[in-house]
């Protein structure tokens, strides 16, 4: 099985970090894509406007887990207000890694899971 | 035998493509299947997608059920039980998985991979003992 995308990539898919559920979320989103099938969901521990913890549950590729893991890791002590200013470019360059077009989807799916469980959105498909 | 036919794919998992299954369900794949995974369970993962192969087998393999099998050729199926080893689960979890899945039946088709796979059901539940894989899954 081939993970062509870089080391950060291979090492949070391979031990993906914060890959739990919160017993105690405020707020979850769950996104999908239905151009490949990438299902993950984002939930948050928010104590007023910061969030405590962050945790991930997916069943999805390589670059959509990493992806994942390192927004977890980035979120968690992270005011509310800078999590919604995180850009899809901001993601992407958190990989490391030079990600195809085609793949661009997969890599900020988590973040669209956030910004929607922040905002209160209806979940997208 | 009651037939629950799982996926992701909106796309796929539908009553059209699947007509004489018993339940079709659609979400996240792993959340969907592990309050199944009950004694006297068949697991038959036919995705083809590591996705969601991983984390349902994680589960599966811990789990009482009677048989867990997966779509593939050996090679795929060997990098996969060396993910499912760093992830933790002993050797004899890893074991229990049969992939590639199916008896040797020679057929090539969808439909005669399909029986195949149907047929290494029967023999499990009957107890008979299973000699070959499907010939046709060596990559």
């Amino acid at each position: 099985m081939t993970v062509p995308y870089g080391a950060i990539v291979l090492e949070h898919f391979r031990r993906p970090r914060n890959r739990r559920s919160l017993p105690d979320a405020t707020v979850g989103r769950e996104a999908y894509n239905p151009l490949c099938g990438d299902r993950v969901r984002i939930e948050l521990a928010l104590d007023g406007e910061t969030i405590r913890d962050a945790g991930f549950t997916a069943d999805a590729c390589a670059i959509c887990t990493a992806s994942a893991s390192l927004l977890t890791l980035r979120l968690a002590g992270a005011p509310v207000a800078g999590a919604l200013r995180l850009a899809d470019a901001d993601v992407i360059a958190a990989l490391g890694a030079d990600v195809p077009a085609g793949r661009v989807e997969c890599a900020v799916l988590p973040a669209r899971a956030m910004r929607e469980a922040l905002s209160g959105l209806p979940a997208s498909a | 035998m009651k037939v629950v036919v799982v996926d992701g794919r909106e796309r796929y998992a539908t009553r059209e493509r699947f007509g004489s299954a018993d339940e079709i369900l659609v979400g996240m794949p792993s959340e969907l299947v592990r309050p199944r995974l009950a004694a006297g369970a068949y697991v038959v993962l036919v995705a083809h997608e590591y996705k969601y192969e991983l984390p349902i087998l994680r589960d599966a393999l811990r789990a009482p059920v009677r048989f867990v099998g997966m779509l593939s050729g050996r090679k795929r199926a060997d990098g996969v039980r060396a993910l499912l080893r760093e992830d933790g689960l002993t050797e004899a979890e890893v074991a229990r998985l049969h992939a590639p899945v199916g008896l040797d039946i020679g057929g090539r088709e969808p439909e005669e991979i399909a029986l195949s796979i149907a047929a290494q059901l029967i023999a499990v539940r009957e107890g008979k003992p299973i000699a070959h894989r499907r010939a046709g899954a060596e990559r």
